[in-house]
């Protein structure tokens, strides 16, 4: 390792054709870098189904007793919006994109095992569709995306949309785990010369955490949804009073999944925002080993806190007080990460940059919807707002204004990575205004209604309880987001034809990605870089001034 | 360039304003708590949103005057790179973990408070139907609509016939799930006479949006009226007065699913031997009139789709008939 100061420029490689368009060539793919693009199409796909199905739900409530929506339909769409967000938007898209990234922010060729890979995209996408083929089978599930049994038995739900449920989660789920083993091995296997785990990209650690999250998580569900199935296809008793069955204890196994997954959609994000905010501020991140060491505490925690789901279902008190415990603890590992990120842009010199918009926002938007969750953690309050729009605010404000702002965030930085052309800042700044307008409109009144009674999962609501302006409010709002989410199709339309070409590293930015070409050859890297520092591209430019002099600072 | 970030200024000021504008949509009572458990709820709910909403103040503040301060200029080298400051780091994970160590503190106080039950508190036992609520009192069954004596605490026992749903009167109590196979308890201590609206907040199936219900605070003699009045048979008088609505009472099965002490005992449906004593019909859905209950009859579906009441094929004359003798069964 004697020429550790300048090893990168030449790294791009040699050779960087057009890689083969042909149909053939993507389905037979097993490029991560293709299967990547491959994911986040399919997650944009759902993101547009399961927005159109917001806009639905909204049409509907708009206004009290309104008739747009029968209740048998609306319950179905509630149900597909959140189970296709949830399953097939943010995790394709989430998946997607640390499948093309994380093998080359640590200068791998590929993941670990590229066939396993091609077999996590086509069982997610073929899940996605299995679930929408119960529209053709007699009906989408209605039961709500967490399904509580035993509304989910057959004598209250005797069609077989349950069964679609149940099977597609447990299809994405084997997805989810082969990508989590073959994220873990490449990240323990396949790092570059030099990268050790004190060199990682943030956003590389938050993989490491998440993939250990849903290889913990996502057999629970599995093992619930195989319980469920066996409940309905063979009369077996689990979940069923009348034959000695515990309807609770689906709510137990369903949230001991379900708030690990709130994380595994959170972390990612987290590592997005703290690979972004740093470019755009044109500093390293603050505080390296608080900000990994908080994402590790998060992935511990977030085994400890399921039950807080659960406040009014009748557990006993001790139990409500150790979860309210365990959920104000997150909260500071949480705050950390947003303390760091406003460190890290304090003395900067900030480029306003779409990306950057993006993730100023998300700090902002993901510190409500975090601050409200600690709202819930307390015990009283939670009895009061919890099934109600409160509910609805706080998740979106976590899922929207957190993790989708986040991976918009992430789209606008890579992008020019991934095809070789720079998104229109014009468009981008005209999405991301549009968005955080309609987001707020949207989702802030929510938190009034919830407050003033009205409960969540409703397909309507009486004229005498006074809710119909806020609804309406609400309604305009979320339009306002589907106007901003076509604005931000058209643009990536648009760039990908007359897009300004990227260049290798347009955002000047330090991790590995940067040092290949725009878009990466299919090997990657021509030859395997030799890291020296958390910011591998910073040493190349500042030789005087490199980062591993700085290591042991934090 | 200039006018761009006035255009920036402008667009995060329509931001900001959102939130009075919300505000100000829907004048903001929140939960205003009418009983003991619920006050002391309410208090909680506005420490807790004044600690949030400060620290919220003060984050937004930093973020906003780092946007401001440290805007790059075109051509500005980077600055100098700062790489962590171990004090500083302690101090945003403590801070915080104090703020929340006496948020717990003050949490724990207030569950005490809010689920004490007395001894001699009234018993009520609350059984969630699809969609529909059961009350059984001692001696007295009644649906839909919960009547509560004034000044003496009530212990809800809270029960489930099929699927989960949950009680939930916002400006009385917080909220409690029906599980069915597992009993949950709840308390209440009225203050005020008056209605009070609540809803099923358990998503449980289609008309989980129609299971509503409506808590009547009485004065201490007026609860003790209606509660022996709800005990009480139907009157041979109004029997006799009403022999051909009878008749279709039986030939229509209507007591296959819901009970009549001394006609039928149905127990799927609401119990209507006191039917016409209640405000509303259908779990909230419609007024308790004669001409709505006669419409209600002849097609139920029409006003609560998918509800299990199916549609009857009786003509005007024979619904109102049979609408006028619940109606007189008070």
């Amino acid at each position: 390792m004697a020429s550790v100061a300048r090893p990168l420029p030449g790294y791009a490689g040699v050779g960087v054709g057009p890689p083969g368009a042909g149909l053939l060539t993507w389905v037979s793919t097993v490029d991560h870098k293709r299967i990547g693009i491959m994911y986040v199409a399919t997650g944009l796909v759902f993101f547009a189904v399961g927005g159109i199905e917001s806009l639905l739900m909204r049409s509907q409530l708009a206004q009290p007793d309104a008739q747009v929506l029968s209740p048998q339909v609306y319950n179905q769409v509630f149900t597909l919006h959140g189970v296709t967000m949830i399953f097939f938007a943010v995790m394709p898209l989430l998946f997607g994109l640390a499948n093309y990234l994380l093998p080359l922010m640590i200068g791998a060729r590929d993941v670990a095992f590229p066939r396993l890979n091609a077999f996590s995209y086509w069982i997610l996408a073929a899940s996605g569709l299995f679930l929408y083929y119960s529209l053709l089978s007699g009906g989408a599930p209605d039961v709500g995306w967490y399904a509580y049994a035993p509304l989910t038995e057959h004598p209250f739900s005797p069609t077989n949309a349950v069964d679609f449920y149940a099977l597609a989660l447990i299809l994405s789920g084997a997805g989810t785990v082969a990508t989590s083993i073959n994220f873990v091995v490449t990240v323990v296997h396949h790092r570059a010369p030099g990268m050790s785990y004190n060199r990682l990209p943030v956003f590389v650690w938050m993989m490491l955490v998440t993939s250990a999250l849903s290889l913990l998580a996502l057999p629970t569900l599995t093992a619930s949804l195989i319980m469920l199935l066996v409940d309905r296809l063979l009369s077996g008793h689990f979940y069923d009073p009348l034959g000695g069955g515990l309807p609770i204890m689906w709510q137990h196994l369903f949230w001991i999944f379900g708030h690990p997954e709130v994380y595994i959609l959170a972390l990612p994000a987290f590592g997005f925002i703290s690979e972004i905010v740093p470019v755009f501020s044109r500093k390293p991140i603050f505080g390296y080993s608080f900000v990994v060491a908080s994402g590790i505490a998060i992935g511990f925690l977030s085994f400890g806190v399921w039950a807080h789901h659960m406040f009014a279902s009748g557990m006993p008190i001790i139990a409500d007080m150790a979860f309210s415990a365990s959920t104000m603890a997150i909260a500071i590992p949480t705050g950390v990460k947003i303390f760091t990120w406003l460190a890290t842009a304090y003395g900067g010199a900030i480029r306003f940059r779409t990306p950057m918009l993006f993730a100023l926002g998300f700090i902002a938007m993901f510190l409500i919807g975090g601050l409200s969750g600690v709202t819930l953690a307390v015990v009283p309050i939670d009895w009061q707002v919890n099934g109600s729009y409160y509910l609805v605010a706080h998740l979106h404000y976590v899922a929207v204004g957190g993790v989708a702002f986040a991976i918009f965030a992430a789209w606008y930085y890579w992008f020019p990575k991934m095809s070789g052309r720079m998104m229109s800042e014009r468009w981008g700044k005209a999405h991301f205004w549009l968005f955080l307008i309609g987001f707020n409109l949207t989702f802030l009144p929510m938190h009034l209604l919830g407050i003033e009674g009205m409960p969540r999962r409703v397909y309507t609501y009486p004229a005498f309880e006074g809710w119909g302006d806020l609804n309406l409010l609400i309604t305009i709002g979320a339009f306002i987001m589907g106007l901003a989410v076509v604005v931000f199709v058209g643009n990536v339309l648009w760039s990908l034809r007359f897009g300004r070409p990227a260049g290798d590293n347009p955002w000047e930015a330090w991790t590995l990605e940067w040092a290949t070409s725009s878009p990466p050859p299919s090997y990657n890297f021509a030859s395997i870089p030799t890291v020296t520092s958390r910011r591998p591209l910073w040493d190349v430019a500042h030789p005087e001034a490199p980062d591993w002099e700085h290591e042991r600072e934090l | 360039m200039r006018r761009r970030r006035l255009a920036g200024f402008a667009a995060a000021l329509v931001v900001l304003a959102c939130w009075p504008a919300a505000a100000l949509a829907a004048p903001f009572w929140p939960v205003s708590g009418q009983t003991l458990q619920a006050r002391s709820i309410s208090w909680l709910f506005w420490l807790v949103m004044a600690i949030a909403g400060l620290f919220l103040l003060v984050v937004l503040g930093t973020l906003l005057y780092v946007i401001v301060a440290f805007r790059g200029r075109e051509g500005q080298p980077d600055p100098r790179p700062v790489y962590g400051h171990l004090r500083l780091e302690m101090w945003w994970a403590g801070i915080p973990f104090a703020i929340l160590v006496a948020v717990f503190i003050f949490t724990v106080r207030e569950v005490g408070v809010e689920t004490a039950i007395a001894p001699d508190a009234l018993p009520i036992t609350l059984i969630g139907h699809q969609w529909w609520w059961e009350f059984q009192y001692p001696g007295a069954v009644s649906a839909n609509e919960l009547h509560v004596p004034v000044g003496r605490q009530v212990r809800l026992q809270l029960l489930s016939a099929d699927v989960v749903h949950n009680f939930w009167v916002p400006e009385l109590a917080g909220k409690e799930q029906m599980v069915p196979g597992q009993t949950n308890l709840w308390t209440f201590t009225p203050e005020q006479p008056g209605r009070y609206d609540g809803a099923c907040a358990e998503y449980c199936g289609t008309q989980h949006g129609w299971m509503r219900l409506t808590v009547f605070a009485d004065a201490p003699a007026d609860f003790d009226r209606w509660l022996a009045g709800q005990g009480q048979p139907v009157s041979q008088q109004v029997l006799s007065q009403h022999q051909d609505a009878l008749r279709l009472y039986t030939a229509n099965a209507c007591g296959a699913c819901h009970a009549i002490s001394g006609v039928s005992n149905g127990k799927a449906a609401p119990d209507l031997t006191h039917l016409g004593s209640r405000s509303t019909i259908g779990a909230g859905v419609l007024q308790n009139t004669p001409d709505n209950l006669a419409a209600w009859i002849q097609d139920a579906q029409q006003f609560k789709p998918g509800s299990y009441m199916p549609k009857f094929r009786l003509s005007d004359a024979d619904a109102r008939q049979l609408a006028a003798f619940l109606e007189d069964l008070r």
